[in-house]
């Protein structure tokens, strides 16, 4: 049962994610959809904060874990070294992991 | 809709994203530290991810990018598990989170420039 809800939670937070980021990048170059997915994914998962083993399946595991994304927020920056934009990589890091701690820390006060 | 976000990449994207996410879920099943099945699992994806993303650059149709990269990548790493887990109220957060970055960072290191090597421009 708790696999049908990861499933579930994955299908709605990769399309969420991409659809969010194709958006954006018709804005700005800055890799601002994954640093909006990520903030927004870990605030989710803070909430999920002492939920059921259920919901974290859904919700944390599932949802905030597809939603969000490693991988491409650790290309970007080092990408953006590789180019010297050391200021660009230098901003993504310290600025997506501030946000994120906080945005995740903020929510799990909100259900502690 | 733009021609750039359609039916058919969401679906390769969520298929992608669905894959990936069941390989870390069973990361997970297979330890008892979350913070250790995390770690597995984004570097793994940081791995993959760095190879498929100079195979598709040089080799790869869009079809085959939306699955792998924002899919089934995307999907297996995670940002929000790491927030977490650095957040946990129990010791070791900011060693975790900098063990995190730095392993990421150098296997992007490791990966990048054989990739490039192995995987030969189209000319």
């Amino acid at each position: 049962m708790r696999l049908a809800y990861v499933i579930l939670g994955a299908a709605i937070g990769a399309p969420a994610r991409f659809v969010i980021d194709q958006y954006l990048r018709k804005f700005a170059n800055a890799p601002w959809g994954t640093f909006a997915v990520n903030v927004a994914g870990s605030f989710v998962i803070g909430l999920t904060w002492g939920a059921t083993q259920n919901t974290v399946a859904l919700v944390a595991i599932g949802f905030a874990g597809a939603f969000t994304t490693w991988s491409t927020f650790m290309l970007d920056i080092y990408l953006a070294i590789e180019l010297k934009k050391y200021r660009s990589a230098a901003v993504n890091y310290i600025g997506s992991l501030l946000v994120g701690l906080l945005a995740a820390a903020i929510a799990m006060n909100l259900v502690a | 809709m733009n021609q750039i976000v359609n039916v058919r990449s969401i679906s390769l994207v969520s298929l992608g994203g669905v894959l990936g996410s069941l390989l870390r879920y069973t990361i997970g099943e297979l330890f008892t530290s979350s913070r250790t099945s995390t770690l597995i699992a984004n570097l793994l994806g940081v791995a993959i991810a760095t190879f498929l993303l100079v195979l598709m650059q040089r080799r790869g149709s869009t079809d085959q990018r939306h699955f792998w990269l924002p899919g089934f990548c995307a999907g297996l790493t995670t940002f929000s598990a790491v927030a977490l887990l650095t957040l946990q109220p129990s010791d070791g957060g900011t060693m975790y989170l900098s063990a995190s970055v730095i392993a990421s960072l150098a296997i992007i290191a490791i990966v990048m420039p054989i990739a490039r090597k192995v995987i030969p421009a189209r000319s």
